[in-house]
C-alpha cells in the first residue's frame, strides 16, 4: 500500500492472478482430505453435484429447494421491513426525547443482549410454528440494531445546524424532518444493512429449530438423516443468498442516497 | 431532500406491502385423488358429511405412526366425508409439543407423550405402535462387545456383550429421552449402572456422526438411520428397546381445546375411526407391498431418502402396530397396580424412571395421572359402532 | 464588577444543580421503568392474564434460579457449571479469533500479496452464517468443546479480520507520507503508523466479534452440546419447563451485557489518546 503508485513488474502482475487461484486450489484440497478422513459421512464432489440437481428438481414438502429459499427470504424481508419502520421510529424518539430514553430506552438496553436464537423456544410456545412467529423472530433480531444505529445517527447530529434552524423559526417537527433525519440517514442505512444480515442469520436459526418449510429446515432435515450432501448444498446456497442479499441492499442504498459517496 | 425522504418512505412501504402480500407458500398436501363429485353426491345421502371441517394432524416427519393417516388421505377417504386434512410435520418431538396450539391431533413417541400431557395439558387417546423401534444401540462388528456374544443379559437374550465388556465403555447417547432409558435398562440387565460406563451425552442425530468420526465404543442410533445399508453392514445392533419388552408405546395425543370444540369433535372421532380402519388394512398380509410403497412415498415427500428395502425393514422390524382390537381388549383393562389403564400405567412407569433420574421434576407423576389427560370414550365409541355393524 | 461576577457564579452553580437534578431524575425513571416492567409482569401472572404455560411469572424464574444453584436437574449440571462451560468456550474461541484474525486483517490490509492470497478463501468463509457451520463441524469433529470452540472461532474470526482490514485501509495517507519523508520503510510504517491508526476499528471489530460469538455459542449449544447454558435451554424444552428456559435467556443476556461492558471499558482506557470515539 505504501508503494502502490509504483508501476508493477511482470512478476507482480502474474502473481496477482496466480495467488487467488492457488488459494482456491488449497481450499479444494483441504476438502478432499476431509472427505478421505470421514468417507462414510462426507460426500465427494460428484455426490454433492448430484444432490444439488436432485434438490432443484424434486420437491420436498411440495416445494423445490428454491421454493424453500424464497420462503426464507420472504420471512427475512417482512420481518426486517417491520423492524425498520418501528426501529427508526423508536430510535428517533429515544434520541430526541430524554424521558423516552429513560423508559423505553432502558428496557431496550436490557432486552437487547439476549441473542435472537434464545428467543426461539419462547416464541414457538407462544405462537406456534406458523409464519407470524417467524416474522416476529426476525423482527426481534433486527430491531435492536436498527434502534441502536438510528439512535447514534440522531444523537450525534451537529447541534449548530439545529440552532440555525431554530433561528429561522422552525418548529420541532420541521427541525426533525429537515435537519435531524437527513443527517441521520447514513447511520440509518448502516442499520438497515446490518439488520438485513442479522435477519438472515436469525431466520436460519429459527428454521433450524422449529420450522417445516425454509432452507434452515432443509439443513436440519439433512442433518437428522446424516445426509451431508444435502447439508453442504444448503449451506452453499445459504452463503450465496446471504451475499446476494448484502449486495442488493448496498445497491439500493447507493441508488437512494447518491450524495453519500 | 424532502423528495428523497418521501421516495425512501415510499420504497420502504412498498417493500412491506409486497412482502406482506406475497402469499406464504402453504405446505401443500400430498396429491390426493380427486373423487368424481357426482359420485360423491349420490353417496352423500348414505354416508355422514362433515361440512369441510379442517383437522390438523401433526407428527415427526417420516414417522411410521403417521402412515395410516397418509394411506387414508391418499385413498381419498377423508375427502369422501368432507374433512380437510392439514399436515404439519416437525423435525423433532419437543417442538411438536411446544406448538400444540397449531394442531388438533398428533402421533408421537413416548417422550412426546410425557411432554404433551404434563407440560402442555394434552390428552392421550390411543396407543399406536410399540415405540423403541428406533431406540437401538450399535457397535462396530469387530468390537469386543459384539464378539462376547449374546445371551448374557437378564432382560433379553438378543443383547450382545457381557458385564465385563460393557463396563468402562464410552457410550454415545442422548440425554433424558427413550435412548437414555433403554441404556439404563440394558445396563441393569448386566447388573451395571451408569456409573460403570462412560456416557457421552449429545444430541441424538450427532451420535452416529461422532461415532463414525472415531469417538466412542457404542452409540445410539436415531430414526431411520437404523435401517441404513451402511449401518447394517458395518455395525451390529447390540441392544434394542423392543427386545427388552420395555412397554414403550408410541401414541396418539390431542389438543384439549380441539376436542372441546364442538365443530371439530365429531370430525376427530371420524378421523380416528378411519385411522384404525387403515390399521387393519396394514395388518393384512396381502397389502404388504402397497403399504411399503406408501411409506416410501410419504418419506420421500418429506425429504427423507430411502428405497423400498430400507422402509420394508423399518416396518417389519419396528414392532407391532396396535389395532383397535388390541386397544380395547388389552389397553383399556384396568391395571392391577393402579387406578390407571394398562396403557397409561406403562407410560407412567417410564415417567417414574425419569423422576428418579431427575430429568422430570418431582410431582410430574401426579400431574400426569390426572384423569382429564386420558380420553377413552372416543375409542369405545368407535369400537361400539364397529361391533354394532 | 464583583457583584456581577458573583451573580454569574451563582447562575453557574444553579445551572449545574439543575442539570444534576435532571440527570438524577432520569436515572431514577430508568430504574423505575425496569422495576415497573417486572411488577406489571408479576401482577399479570398473578391475576391469570398471561398464560402461565407460555410465560411464567418472574417469581417462578427466581425460584428456578435458586433451585438450579444446587440442583443438576434436568440437564445434569448446576447453573454455575453451565455458566463456566459456556464462558470458557466463548472466551477461548473469541481470544483465538482475535489473536489470529486481527493480525491477519491488518496484514492483509497493508500487504497486497497477502491480500490476493488470503482473500478468496476468506470471501468463501465470510458469507456463511456461523449457525450454518454447526452441522458440518459437528460431523467432522464430533460433539465436544473443540467443536464448539471452532464454531465460535469461525464466527468471531470474520468480524475481526474484516474490521481490522477496513481500519488499516483507512489510514490517513498524509501520515504515511510524513513517515515516508522521515525515511521509514514499508514495514516500519506498518507498525508505527498503520496499526495504531487502525485501533478504533479493531476495537469495533472485537466488540462485534464478542457479541457475535456469544450468540453463536448459544446456538451451537442448543444444537450440539452436552453442557452449557444453551444445552440447559434445550433440555428444558424436552421437559417443558418454561421457567428454566426463561432463566437461561436472562442469564445469557446478562453475561452478554457484562462481556460487552468489559470490552467497552478496555476500549476507553486504550483509546484515551484519541479525542473522540
Amino acid at each position: 500500500m505504501f508503494y502502490k503508485n509504483r508501476s508493477k513488474s511482470l512478476f507482480d502482475k502474474i502473481l496477482y492472478w496466480v495467488l487467488p487461484a492457488f488459494s482456491i486450489v488449497c481450499l479444494l484440497y483441504a476438502y478432499t482430505r476431509a472427505v478421505k478422513a470421514n468417507p462414510m459421512v462426507m460426500p465427494g464432489f460428484a455426490e454433492i453435484g448430484e444432490r444439488f440437481l436432485d434438490l432443484s428438481t424434486k420437491p420436498i414438502k411440495g416445494v423445490t429447494i428454491w421454493g424453500h429459499v424464497l420462503a426464507s427470504l420472504r420471512r427475512v424481508l417482512v420481518g426486517a421491513a417491520a423492524s425498520w419502520v418501528i426501529g427508526i421510529f423508536l430510535g428517533v424518539f429515544t434520541a430526541t426525547n430524554r424521558y423516552m430514553n429513560a423508559t423505553v430506552g432502558t428496557l431496550i438496553t436490557i432486552i437487547r443482549p439476549i441473542p435472537g436464537v434464545a428467543w426461539v423456544p419462547l416464541i414457538v410456545v407462544a405462537f406456534g410454528i406458523g409464519e407470524f412467529p417467524k416474522y416476529l423472530l426476525v423482527f426481534i433480531g433486527c430491531i435492536f440494531t436498527m434502534v441502536q444505529n438510528t439512535y447514534s445517527g440522531v444523537y450525534f447530529v451537529d447541534q449548530s445546524a439545529i440552532k440555525v434552524g431554530k433561528m429561522f423559526g422552525a418548529n420541532k417537527f420541521q427541525i426533525l424532518t429537515n435537519f435531524i433525519i437527513p443527517t441521520a440517514i447514513p447511520a440509518i442505512f448502516a442499520g438497515i444493512r446490518l439488520s438485513v444480515s442479522n435477519g438472515w442469520k436469525i431466520v436460519l436459526a429459527a428454521e433450524m429449530m422449529g420450522a417445516t418449510l425454509g432452507i434452515g429446515a432443509m439443513v436440519t432435515r439433512g442433518w437428522n438423516e446424516l445426509d451431508m450432501a444435502t447439508v453442504i448444498c444448503c449451506v452453499v446456497i445459504i452463503a450465496v443468498t446471504g451475499a446476494l442479499l448484502s449486495v442488493a441492499v448496498n445497491a439500493i442504498e447507493r441508488v437512494l442516497t447518491p450524495w453519500n459517496r | 431532500m424532502k423528495k428523497t425522504i418521501c421516495v425512501l418512505l415510499a420504497a420502504m412501504m412498498l417493500c412491506v406491502a409486497f412482502a406482506g402480500c406475497a402469499k406464504p407458500v402453504e405446505e401443500s398436501q400430498p396429491e390426493t385423488v380427486q373423487p368424481n363429485t357426482e359420485a360423491v353426491e349420490e353417496v352423500v345421502e348414505e354416508k355422514e358429511w362433515f361440512d369441510n371441517v379442517t383437522i390438523t394432524i401433526s407428527t415427526v416427519d417420516g414417522s411410521s405412526y403417521h402412515l395410516p393417516f397418509y394411506i387414508a388421505e391418499k385413498k381419498g377417504l377423508f375427502e369422501e366425508v368432507g374433512i380437510n386434512i392439514e399436515y404439519v410435520g416437525f423435525p423433532g418431538g419437543p417442538v411438536q409439543m411446544e406448538a400444540i396450539e397449531s394442531w388438533d391431533i398428533g402421533t408421537t413417541g413416548i417422550g412426546g407423550v410425557l411432554n404433551c400431557l404434563i407440560g402442555h395439558d394434552g390428552i392421550l387417546l390411543a396407543n399406536v405402535r410399540e415405540d423403541g423401534a428406533s431406540q437401538n444401540f450399535w457397535a462396530y462388528n469387530d468390537s469386543d462387545v459384539v464378539t462376547a456374544g449374546q445371551g448374557n443379559n437378564t432382560l433379553s437374550d438378543q443383547i450382545y456383550g457381557s458385564a465385563d465388556t460393557w463396563r468402562g465403555k464410552t457410550i454415545l447417547c442422548s440425554y433424558g429421552d427413550v435412548k437414555h432409558y433403554t441404556l439404563v435398562k440394558t445396563l441393569e440387565g448386566f447388573g451395571l449402572t451408569l456409573e460403570d460406563v462412560n456416557p457421552l451425552w449429545m444430541d441424538a442425530s450427532s451420535c452416529l456422526a461422532s461415532y463414525w468420526g472415531g469417538e466412542g465404543d457404542i452409540t445410539a442410533v436415531q430414526g431411520s438411520a437404523n435401517w441404513d445399508a451402511d449401518v447394517n453392514e458395518k455395525m451390529t445392533k447390540v441392544s434394542a428397546a423392543t427386545d427388552m419388552g420395555l412397554g414403550l408405546y408410541g401414541s396418539m395425543v390431542a389438543n384439549k381445546d380441539s376436542l372441546a370444540d364442538t365443530n371439530k369433535a365429531d370430525a376427530i372421532v371420524k378421523v380416528i375411526e378411519l385411522y384404525f380402519e387403515m390399521m387393519d388394512f396394514m395388518a393384512d398380509e396381502a397389502n404388504w407391498t402397497d403399504v411399503v410403497n406408501y411409506m416410501v412415498e410419504y418419506n420421500n415427500w418429506c425429504g427423507i431418502e430411502g428405497d423400498f428395502e430400507k422402509f420394508e425393514n423399518q416396518l417389519k422390524t419396528g414392532g407391532k402396530f396396535f389395532t383397535l382390537e388390541d386397544q380395547v381388549n388389552v389397553f383399556y383393562a384396568k391395571s392391577e397396580n393402579s387406578d390407571l389403564t394398562i396403557m397409561a400405567d406403562s407410560i407412567a412407569d417410564v415417567l417414574k424412571f425419569y423422576e428418579e433420574l431427575e430429568v422430570w421434576e418431582a410431582g410430574s407423576y401426579e400431574k400426569f395421572v390426572q384423569p382429564e389427560h386420558f380420553n377413552t370414550e372416543i375409542l369405545q365409541t368407535i369400537w361400539e359402532s364397529r361391533t354394532a355393524e | 464588577m464583583a457583584t456581577r461576577q458573583e451573580k454569574l457564579q451563582e447562575m453557574h452553580k444553579q445551572y449545574i444543580k439543575t442539570e444534576r437534578n435532571k440527570t438524577l431524575k432520569l436515572f431514577l425513571i430508568s430504574i423505575g421503568s425496569v422495576i415497573g416492567f417486572f411488577l406489571v409482569w408479576e401482577l399479570l401472572s398473578i391475576f391469570g392474564v398471561t398464560n402461565l404455560r407460555v410465560l411464567p411469572a418472574p417469581s417462578s424464574i427466581l425460584d428456578a434460579f435458586v433451585e438450579k444453584i444446587n440442583s443438576t436437574a434436568p440437564d445434569g449440571c448446576t447453573i454455575m457449571q453451565n455458566i463456566i462451560t459456556s464462558g470458557e468456550v466463548a472466551l477461548l474461541g473469541f481470544l483465538l479469533a482475535a489473536c489470529i484474525g486481527i493480525p491477519l486483517g491488518l496484514f492483509m490490509g497493508w500487504f497486497e500479496k497477502a491480500d490476493r492470497f488470503i482473500s478468496p478463501i476468506f470471501e468463501m468463509i465470510r458469507p456463511i452464517p456461523p449457525i450454518a457451520w454447526i452441522p458440518i463441524i459437528v460431523v467432522l469433529v464430533g460433539v465436544n468443546m473443540k467443536a464448539r470452540a471452532i464454531i465460535i472461532f469461525l464466527s468471531s474470526f470474520v468480524s475481526c479480520v474484516v474490521n481490522s482490514y477496513l481500519g488499516i485501509r483507512m489510514t490517513n495517507p498524509t501520515l504515511i507520507n510524513v513517515a515516508k519523508t522521515f525515511g521509514a520503510r514499508n514495514v516500519e510504517t506498518f507498525f508505527k503508523v498503520g496499526i495504531p491508526s487502525a485501533m478504533p476499528m479493531v476495537f469495533t471489530g472485537a466488540k462485534l466479534a464478542l457479541t457475535g460469538s456469544w450468540a453463536t455459542l448459544v446456538a451451537a449449544e442448543m444444537l450440539a452440546s452436552n453442557a452449557g447454558l444453551g444445552n440447559m435451554l434445550t433440555i428444558a424444552r424436552k421437559v417443558s419447563r418454561m421457567d428454566i428456559i426463561l432463566l437461561a435467556m436472562v442469564i445469557i443476556g446478562l453475561i452478554g451485557a457484562v462481556l460487552l461492558s468489559v470490552l467497552n471499558a478496555l476500549e476507553k482506557r486504550k483509546m484515551r489518546w484519541k479525542s473522540n470515539i
